[in-house]
């Protein structure tokens, strides 16, 4: 489901946003050249399209007004996860104010709705996978997804959670292991 | 004596109650945690040392590592093809849109090339000056002392304002009326003070077949009536019943008769 992207860097495409005239050609280029990466990420973290779909839309507005000031001290999609990242968990939490039930509540309705997935499989590992990471508490399950999903490196992953290298490492570790434990037991 | 003997030795010297407890552990330990112990933490120290994510989640977990990674979900068809058009508009719909900058280049590039500094010039010193001046102007005004609280004062004030309306009234109702019927001339004498110079000029040039006035010079009051002693009274009544002075607009002018 690859659409054409652009050949331009980001570094050319965030030139060209902070120009009038082709601010908008720039802003449509960084979409499409991650709006999949992007879409996924939030996808894991919330299960449900449609909810994913509002998520995004919040993450594609924030980039429109807060590209300009991006300083480029780090890389552009490292930026853009950290914004997909903090609107996931920032709707989670209006979930849980919204329906008033604690967050392991949450994780058993997103486990309901991988469960009501019209293609769900339990037989099927990736599915059983989806389960297992539903598990985790949100910001392992934020961790497991970037260095699992899109093998961020872990410097990266630093600027994107704010955390240390460090505890990224023991956070995924222990991701890990729970996962392959639910896996093996389910 | 081993440790432990001279550990309840002093226990009991203490008349501790720790003395007399058994010292087992009351946690459990998973079946086999000892065993794999060893091998579990060389394996993460190996995958803390690797830079790459597969080999370091092959480390970590071979049957994770052996999984396929696609996606479960479902997406509806043609979500991502029009995606990046659907969010431009959206933000366009947005009042963040445009800066007032962004929106004066898009109307009118010749005002937002302009620079915007006002060509107005200020006296030198204002601005250091101004917050001194508001400063003054901001000081406490001196007291107001009530001229209520005498009651003398009062008393004249009331009898002040009595008289004025004494004589007004006076002034008022001793201003006699006159029938333009039966005394018409002091009528029109009387009435003819109250009517501008200007329609009186009219009026006289309407009338007037022979003599005319000098347009160019201004015609005193003595002047008007040197020239309309000749002129009927029923003439002059007429005309100023037209001229519709008779409805006491000019107040001043009755009053100062």
């Amino acid at each position: 489901m690859s659409l054409t992207t652009t050949t331009l860097s980001d570094g050319e495409m965030l030139a060209q946003f902070r120009n009038p005239v082709t601010k908008e050609k720039a802003y449509t280029n960084i979409i499409r050249k991650y709006q999949e990466k992007l879409y996924w990420h939030i996808r894991r973290m919330v299960v449900d399209h449609d909810d994913a779909n509002d998520v995004l839309q919040n993450v594609l507005i924030r980039v429109w007004n807060g590209l300009e000031n991006f300083r480029e001290d780090s890389q552009l999609y490292t930026w853009l996860y950290r914004v997909a990242t903090n609107e996931c968990l920032t709707f989670l939490e209006q979930q849980k104010k919204r329906t008033s039930v604690s967050l392991s509540d949450v994780e058993s309705g997103l486990s309901n709705r991988i469960k009501a997935d019209s293609h769900f499989d339990a037989n099927k590992l990736e599915w059983k996978l989806q389960l297992a990471i539903q598990q985790l508490p949100e910001k392992q399950r934020v961790v497991f997804s970037l260095r699992y999903y899109d093998e961020m490196p872990y410097e990266e992953m630093s600027r994107v959670l704010e955390t240390s290298e460090g505890a990224l490492k023991a956070s995924y570790h222990h991701a890990v292991k729970k996962v392959e434990d639910y896996m093996l037991n389910h | 004596m081993t440790t432990r003997d001279n550990i309840l030795h002093e226990l009991n010297e203490l008349k501790s109650s720790l003395a007399s407890l058994n010292p087992g552990n009351v946690y459990s330990v998973p079946a086999g945690y000892f065993d794999g112990l060893a091998d579990q933490v060389l394996s993460r120290i190996k995958s803390l040392e690797t830079a790459d994510p597969k080999e370091e989640l092959l480390i970590l977990s071979e049957m994770l590592g052996h999984l396929p990674k696609q996606m479960p979900y479902a997406v509806p068809a043609g979500y991502f093809e029009g995606l990046a058009e659907r969010a431009l508009e959206s933000v366009q719909k947005s009042n963040d849109y445009q800066t007032a900058n962004e929106e004066l280049a898009s109307l009118s590039p010749l005002l937002s090339g302009l620079k915007k500094e006002m060509p107005y010039e200020v006296p030198a010193g204002y601005f250091e000056g101004i917050t001194k001046d508001i400063t003054e102007k901001s000081k406490p005004e001196t007291k107001v002392v009530s001229l209520g609280s005498r009651s003398w004062f009062r008393y004249a004030a009331a009898a002040v304002v009595t008289g004025v309306i004494i004589l007004g009234s006076f002034m008022i109702f001793n201003n006699e009326k006159i029938d333009p019927a039966s005394d018409s001339h002091a009528w029109v004498k009387k009435s003819i003070k109250k009517v501008s110079t200007d329609k009186l000029e009219e009026f006289i040039e309407l009338v007037e077949d022979e003599k005319s006035v000098a347009s160019n010079s201004t015609v005193k009051q003595e002047e008007i009536k040197e020239l309309i002693k000749d002129i009927p009274d029923s003439e002059i009544q007429n005309f100023l019943n037209e001229t519709d002075i008779l409805d006491g607009s000019d107040k001043d002018d009755l009053l100062l008769n």
